[in-house]
């Protein structure tokens, strides 16, 4: 009997202890993530400013962002296997197709920011930090907000304005006033330039938004405000000062131009003295989020596929029909196999080479006759597309010859018409194909090579380089058009872009002479200052980095621009496409309040 | 086993009659209610003489004359009978519950006399379950009971599915939450299990109860609302020890292929698609290639499918021992299970070891402990989807080079150049891996003590401890990793750890006063704690495919898994109260009162308790004084019953939010490598349970003796308070947030009904398992009264849980259609997918989205059809899900990666469909076009006719008459095959050639409409018909052998 008492007393004693335990049972305590409570801390400030940085790499270099700031423009159709074809052409752009991931992102941004801000003011950091510490936080934390509001009121004009932190779910949201969201932006760069420092420190290293930075946008929020139905009287003189004074403080900022166009794409100068602003990117797996051997995770530097076309297809047997290029299936071998150097196909953005069949500008194309018309002194064009492919690829034999590996050229995309093409140079064969534009097609179209990452370890790889967002040649093109709006004189203008032009016409084979003869003949003079130049210019200068679609509707040029250019969107666009469309979840999703419906949130047209 | 079987008939054929003694007597075992008692002990008194009653009841044994014979099953009392004169004995047993006439079933936390339940409880045997070979009772399950709706969502090996009780009741967002929510509880010998079904080795399994309606499940309190599966395993019997052994093995092959083009049709395909461009008319980038041309020229035309699936194979193979004395019973068993898939290389391998033992002290204390242990091993190299790429790939590429070397890159020169050969999945088997071991023991040990008669202590302590270690591994230019150098070979190595513990306090009372009240009281205290933690470490870069995973060190590179779930920690405690009480007059009137409160840890403070109150009544009309000259009728019961219940599917610390984590480099150089946190979900410090009360009443029936027997119930269930995702406009910051705000409601009809249709002297037995049901399932309210639909989830109110939202399509636009014209957006081309302009504006746009339909059945039911003569028996099963859609994102594309990417624009290869053509003015598929990857529409494509009729299985045995087994020591053996998914009956899926099976093997996958809408039709938590592995049709051939 004994033996059984024992073992109700270890029942009773199990029930007491347990009962003791429940309280313990019902606690939670959290290890493997993070509560909302650690950015309460000076590590979650920072933290959460890193946090926004790696949003903005989850935008800036991915597909359907980047294509969305230059489809639709007079610069880029689309490409064979283009996606998001509604941005192109602007047929069925509705509110759905809006591209969500942008705005939600920028609004998840915007809040964290207000946490960050709020938290961060009542806060009082460690001594062992330095004594700017959370000034210099602030600033970034403003800076950012600012930045992502610029972005969206470029895109979507009136939108809703937050500057505190909400913790709390609601259903309900307005928009603001177009002119108390620019008065925002500017308040927030205004005061983040006071803070940050002149050049990258701390843990702020790289490219980041540094006082300089910051100048440059309120800058260009006041020069965007000036073209704007916010308007102020001053906004252009602003404009112009605030970015004049960059220039003059360049070297305190770190800034200047190459000498060289093509030294700004130099994977080595990525972070050098012309990058003013990056979004930032690393081979490193944790940081750079790069997976070796993957086609990329979201926050990957995609850019340099967009504009490929399909190299690896072009037969070397392919003949000229009519203005097509016939490229058979048979009989016909494919002569560039895929490559680091050449690259990873997307097929997805083209040059806009196509000619007007009607308009003002019938019989021409935007890319060959009207940007880069001039091939003599610019030497622009050369360095922005590759239009030459050397074969790599063994044993290829055409009617023609075989082809020998590195040393004979197995595509050539002149931006000239060649007699003979595809086969021949009038009538001298040509081992390879020859693709004038006249042949050129969604297909068949020279690449973009400003953005090429040599450095990969595999074909298909992303690049790991980072995105430039600002280049120090912007200063001067939006001083110039600051200038040219009333800010200063069109001589002032005219004295901006020459500085960048002259600097295109540098290419270092040439003599001192050569390039001094180029450089003065690429000089414009105040009257030649026109609207359409200056967009001309920025195509040459910028042509495929993230801003055409913004440039235009800036500068209220959208509509005409592509009705002028643009074969494909011609039909299609319309006045109010110069507002993106307010995602359709947007206005699915907020059920209470005074805002309620498409009525009150979508912009007109949609 | 095949070999074992013939060596078996040998021996048998040999052994003759020279043991012969006695007599052979043959009989028939019933319980109380006339129906058979299978697996009775029968033994001849004193001698080790004995067998075991078939599933029919029926036993057959060598007795003389005078001799007693025992008969003996658990819950009945012993009986003996002396054999006389006849050759021939019915047999009646009668429950072993004190006081007790009748069947006994296993409710929560204790047994009930059959005619004492009041609540929804169906009970289905192991044998009944066992009429299907499959890996787990899921599979067995499947369409067998009314009211328990099984859905296939995979058909990799060890692949489970999704079950539901009675329907969805919460709002889900996605398969993980959903089940999370709605999956019924399953507990194992009275311990909940958690974990994977296949866990639990059917083989083992004695008996199902399954716990239906409110007032059966609210002693299970937070956890019962999606229903209650009891499982009771098997344990020992006193008497001579039984040895036994079950064995099947058998052949698996694909249902069916998917059928795409063959050479010829997909370079027609590819020319109509550049014909059909209409972006850039008259051109592709997407014609064949010179290869592809050459080898349409010489005639080639490959079928990926038929290269890659192979014949698979399933043994099981289950060793037992059980036996005992009157106080002390045993049972062992150890069980073997492999399942080849018909996938190269996938299999699922499971050892199960299980043992229980009861032992009686004295006649207050009994002690008793079952523990199971599983060993199980996977290896699924290319994963679940594997036809998705064997029908993109060109079938314009000789599979192999002249050398007869597998042709690595088939579609080099195209796009696609860098995909490569399936092949390798066979050729380079050791580059391709994706293994998993798990270990589990689950334990459940009980004390009880019986302080006076009928006042019971008991303790119930509960032991689950589980291990997985996977490891994966890819290797350079193979089927799933087209890099072609080592330094881009990936592994993957993951540990999980999950354990849990369970104690149970319980007090029961059971007494009969003045032999009319009948009382019972049971009383619990229970603690519970369950918690996981795992971890994950990618590795890339490997110097050779024999590495694999074993030594992530040899990696260039290893970073922890970044993806959300794969490393970290959940834990949850629930502490409990329950008190049930039991009254029956007189056999007559019954009632149960229950009344449980849970507290759960992942609530929030302040709401963590809720109780759950629940009342049934009964009727036993059939022992009315009046009812006793109906002859007709044999048994009447009138049940009614409400409760409350609830679930508790939200993760841990959902109530404190979590900031969104990852990692930053400023610049290139190690200072400037941040840790990256945005705030992306709002702590939710409100949260409580969400609740479910339904009301249920239920008629059971018994027609000429019991020939016919049935049910009948009907409820209707009010959900409220449920945990929601609520999506929240974006420019607030956060996309969603939980909240307790739905209601739900639903009802339906289930009908079970057992028929004897034929039983004739001469043995020749046919019954008949019949089951029908549905379940309507409504939403109620949503975040407001006034907020009526969420699109962005497909929530209507008014709808079923699940709806498919999105524009109609009306067939594709025909040449010379004046309406074509007249849209003025999108600007459409003749050719296209034509979508009904619901509100008549010209514009394709949100507006004309509509709900075009849902996933749930419109009924459901199965049928068992069992025949027996002689020794043979034959059983067939059909089931039956008719009157639902099936997404089938195959069919769509939307640019992105859910749908087929590039379906139609003739890219890739793809599932056969009759496209329009301007000689084929179809409206079924629209014009291929090579300029678009994303044609307009798309998702309209993938919403199809879900309904099937499908036969289970068919199952044939033959019970070799026991007389010269005897001779040798064999009790019993039954040697039978199978057909498993043998044919489907009806599928309009299947007819209209879209697939080989229209029963799901994925989730989700429904693509955004982007000129119509921006969300997606169907929500990703939906089962989907993917192009994922296929479904099998399995022959097996099996024995069951007792010593």
């Amino acid at each position: 009997m004994k033996f059984y008492k024992k073992i109700s007393l270890a029942a009773i004693v199990s029930i007491a202890f347990l009962t003791n335990g429940c309280k313990k049972v019902l606690e939670e305590n959290p290890r493997s993530l993070i509560p909302p409570t650690f950015l309460n801390t000076p590590d979650g400030i920072l933290a959460g400013i890193s946090g926004v940085y790696n949003d903005i790499r989850n935008q800036w270099g991915t597909e359907g962002f980047s294509l969305q700031t230059v489809a639709g423009t007079d610069e880029h159709l689309t490409g064979a296997s283009a996606s998001g074809v509604q941005f192109f052409n602007y047929n069925g752009l509705t509110p759905s197709s809006m591209n969500g991931s942008f705005w939600n992102t920028a609004y998840q941004d915007i809040n964290t920011l207000n946490g960050v801000l709020q938290y961060a003011a009542a806060m009082t950091f460690p001594a062992s930090l330095p004594a700017n510490t959370k000034a210099v936080y602030i600033a970034q934390a403003k800076f950012l907000r600012a930045y992502w509001y610029f972005y969206l009121v470029q895109t979507f004009g009136s939108v809703p304005l937050h500057t505190s932190f909400i913790t709390e779910a609601t259903t309900s949201d307005s928009k603001a006033p177009l002119a108390d969201v620019y008065a925002q932006i500017i308040k927030d760069f205004t005061e983040a330039s006071a803070d940050l420092p002149n050049t990258p420190a701390g843990a702020f290293l790289g490219k980041p938004a540094t006082k300089g930075v910051a100048q440059y946008f309120l800058g260009k929020v006041y020069l965007t405000r000036g073209w704007s139905s916010a308007a102020q009287a001053s906004d252009f003189t602003t404009a112009y000062n605030t970015l004049t004074a960059i220039i003059a403080n360049k070297s305190t900022y770190g800034f200047d131009l190459w000498a060289d166009y093509a030294d700004a794409f130099k994977p080595a100068n990525d972070y050098g003295k012309e990058t003013v602003f990056v979004s930032d990117h690393s081979a490193d797996p944790k940081y750079g989020r790069y997976i070796l051997g993957s086609s990329g995770d979201g926050g990957n530097n995609l850019t340099p596929w967009f504009n490929r076309f399909n190299y690896p297809t072009l037969g070397v047997n392919a003949t000229a029909n009519g203005n097509n290029l016939s490229n058979p299936s048979s009989g016909n071998p494919a002569m560039m196999t895929r490559d680091i150097a050449n690259g990873r196909p997307y097929i997805r953005i083209r040059p806009n080479v196509v000619n007007q069949t009607s308009g003002p500008n019938t019989g021409k194309n935007y890319i060959y006759n009207e940007a880069f018309a001039d091939l003599v002194n610019d030497s622009r064009y050369d360095k922005t597309f590759q239009t030459v492919w050397i074969a790599n690829t063994l044993n290829i034999t055409g009617s023609r010859g075989t082809l020998t590996v590195g040393v004979d050229t197995a595509i050539w995309m002149p931006p000239y018409d060649v007699v003979g093409a595809p086969q021949a140079v009038g009538a001298r064969p040509f081992k390879g194909i020859i693709v004038p534009p006249r042949l050129q097609s969604n297909s068949w179209y020279p690449a973009v090579k400003k953005f090429d990452d040599p450095n990969r370890a595999g074909v298909n790889d992303p690049s790991t380089r980072p995105v430039v967002m600002v280049r120090f040649s912007d200063v001067y093109l939006l001083a110039a058009e600051a200038a040219f709006k009333g800010g200063g004189t069109l001589q002032n203008a005219a004295d901006l872009i020459n500085v960048v032009r002259r600097r295109a016409a540098f290419t270092p084979t040439n003599s001192a002479a050569q390039n001094a003869a180029a450089a003065l003949a690429m000089e414009i003079t105040p009257a030649q200052v026109t609207l359409d130049f200056i967009l001309d210019e920025r195509t040459r200068e910028f042509y495929g980095e993230w801003q055409r679609w913004w440039d235009l509707v800036r500068t209220q040029s959208l509509v005409r621009r592509v009705t002028d250019w643009n074969s494909e969107a011609k039909a299609n666009i319309k006045a109010f496409h110069i507002l993106r469309p307010i995602p359709q979840d947007q206005i699915d999703r907020t059920t209470s309040g005074a805002c309620v419906g498409a009525a009150c949130w979508q912009n007109p047209g949609y | 086993m095949v070999f074992s079987a013939a060596v078996l008939f040998s021996l048998l054929a040999g052994t003759s009659q020279v043991l012969a003694q006695g007599k052979t007597i043959s009989g028939h075992v019933t319980n109380d209610a006339n129906q058979p008692v299978a697996g009775a002990s029968v033994i001849v008194k004193g001698t080790s003489n004995g067998t075991t009653t078939d599933n029919n009841g029926n036993f057959s044994i060598s007795a003389s004359s005078g001799s007693t014979l025992v008969i003996s099953s658990i819950n009945f009392a012993e009986k003996e009978i002396n054999v006389g004169n006849s050759n021939n004995y019915s047999v009646k047993l009668s429950s072993s519950i004190p006081g007790d006439l009748g069947e006994v079933v296993v409710v929560g936390y204790g047994t009930q006399r059959k005619k004492d339940v009041t609540g929804a409880v169906v009970s289905v045997k192991g044998e009944t379950l066992r009429e299907v070979p499959a890996p787990n009772l899921l599979a067995q399950l499947k369409g067998r009971t009314a009211g328990v709706d099984i859905v296939s969502n995979s058909a990799t090996p060890g692949g489970g599915g999704t079950i539901r009780i009675r329907g969805n009741r919460s709002m889900a967002t996605s398969s993980g939450q959903s089940d999370g929510l709605d999956q019924p509880l399953v507990v194992l010998d009275g311990i909940p299990f958690g974990g994977s079904i296949n866990d639990i080795n059917p083989d083992d399994v004695a008996s199902l109860e399954i716990l239906k309606d409110a007032s059966a499940t609210a002693i299970y309190g937070s956890r019962g609302a999606g229903g209650v599966i009891l499982v009771t395993t098997k344990k020992g019997k006193p008497g001579r020890a039984v040895i036994s052994y079950d064995a099947y093995h058998g052949i698996s092959n694909i249902l069916g292929k998917l059928k795409v083009f063959n050479g010829k049709e997909f370079a027609a395909f590819k020319d109509e698609a550049r014909l059909g461009n209409t972006t850039s008319p008259g051109t592709s980038s997407y014609a064949l290639t010179a290869a592809e041309a050459a080898a349409l020229a010489a005639g080639v035309s490959t079928d990926w499918q038929d290269l890659i699936y192979r014949q698979g194979f399933t043994t099981n193979h289950q060793l037992g021992i059980s036996g005992g004395n009157e106080n002390t019973q045993f049972s062992v068993s150890g069980n073997y299970y492999n399942e080849e898939g018909i996938i190269p290389n996938q299999n699922f391998e499971r050892f199960t070891l299980r043992t229980s033992i009861d032992h009686k002290f004295n006649s207050k204390l009994r002690v008793g402990l079952i523990t199971t242990n599983t060993l199980s091993y996977s290896n699924t190299p290319g994963g679940g989807g594997v036809p998705g790429g064997l029908i993109r790939l060109t079938p314009l590429a000789n599979p192999y080079n002249t050398d007869g070397s597998v042709n690595l890159l088939p579609a080099i020169g195209s796009t696609d150049a860098t995909v490569v050969s399936p092949l390798t999945l066979i050729t380079k088997s050791d580059a391709i891996v994706a293994k998993n071991r798990r270990i589990r023991t689950f334990n459940s040990f009980y004390g009880e003590y019986e302080f006076i008669k009928g006042l019971k202590y008991r303790l119930n302590v509960g032991l689950d401890y589980r291990q997985d270690q996977g490891g994966s591994y890819n290797g350079p230019l193979t089927y799933t990793n087209t890099a072609t150098s080592f330094a881009q070979a990936n592994a993957q190595v993951n540990n999980s750890e999950a354990w849990a513990y369970t104690v149970e306090n319980l007090l029961n009372y059971d007494v009969v006063l003045n032999g009319k009240h009948r009382i019972g009281a049971t009383g619990l205290f229970s603690v519970q704690k369950d918690h996981q933690q795992q971890s994950s470490f990618n590795g890339t870069g490997f110097p050779a495919d024999f590495v694999q995973f074993y030594n992530l060190a040899l990696a260039n590179t290893v970073v922890a898994n970044p993806n959300a779930g794969s490393n970290g920690i959940a834990e949850r405690g629930l502490v409990s109260y329950m008190a049930r009480v039991n009254y029956g007059y007189d056999d007559r009137y019954l009632l149960t009162a229950t009344v449980r409160r849970d507290g759960s840890s992942v609530l929030s403070e302040g709401n963590q308790y809720f109780t759950y109150p629940a009342f049934a009544l009964g009727w036993n009309i059939m022992n009315e004084s009046f009812m006793q000259n109906l002859k007709v009728i044999s048994n009447l019961k009138l049940r009614g019953g409400w409760g409350k219940t609830s679930n508790q599917g939200i993760s841990p610390y959902t109530t404190l939010g979590a900031l969104g984590v990852s990692n930053y480099n400023f610049g290139l150089s190690a200072p400037g490598q941040q840790f990256a946190l945005v705030f992306n979900s709002l702590p939710n410090p409100d949260l409580k349970w969400q609740s479910t009360s339904q009301t249920n009443i239920g008629l059971d029936f018994g027609l000429f003796k019991n020939r016919i027997t049935g049910s009948v119930d009907v409820y209707d269930q009010r959900t409220k308070d449920i945990l929601l995702s609520v999506n929240l406009p974006q420019s607030n910051g956060a996309g969603s947030i939980t909240k307790n705000l739905g209601k739900t409601k639903g009802h339906g009809v289930e009908i079970n009904l057992s028929s004897v249709n034929v039983q004739t002297k001469s043995g020749f037995t046919w019954n008949t398992d019949v089951n029908y049901y549905f379940n309507r399932e409504e939403i109620v309210e949503l975040t407001t009264p006034a907020e009526k639909s969420n699109i962005g989830n497909g929530w209507f109110v008014g709808q079923p849980l699940t709806v498919i939202y999105d524009v109609k399509k009306i067939g594709i636009w025909q040449t010379g259609d004046p309406a074509l014209a007249a849209q003025t957006t999108p600007v459409q081309f003749v050719g296209q997918i034509r979508v009904e302009d619901v509100n008549k504006d010209n514009k394709i746009d949100g507006n004309d989205r509509q709900i075009l339909g849902n996933f749930q059945p419109k009924w459901e039911g199965g049928i068992t059809n069992r025949f027996a003569y002689k020794g043979f028996d034959l059983n067939v099963v059909v089931f039956a899900r008719m009157g639902m859609k099936v997404l089938v994102p195959y069919l769509t594309a939307d640019g992105g990666g859910n749908g087929f990417p590039f379906f139609m624009q003739s890219r890739v290869n793809q599932v056969k469909v009759n496209y329009w053509t301007p000689t084929n003015p179809t409206n079924e598929f629209p014009r291929p076009d090579a300029g678009t990857d994303r044609f307009v529409f798309a998702s309209t494509l993938g919403y199809r006719d879900g309904s099937f009729i499908k036969c289970r299985s068919i199952n044939l045995g033959y019970e070799i008459p026991s007389r010269p087994l005897n001779k040798v020591g064999i009790r019993s053996l039954r040697v039978y095959v199978t057909a498993v998914n043998p044919f489907i009956i009806y599928s309009p899926f299947v007819d209209d050639g879209f697939g080989p099976d229209p029963e799901g093997n994925g989730f989700g996958g429904a693509v955004t409409s982007p000129s119509a809408g921006g969300s997606t039709g169907a929500p990703g938590r939906q089962i989907s018909v993917n192009a994922n592995n296929p479904s099998t049709r399995q022959f097996n051939v099996g024995i069951n052998l007792k010593f």
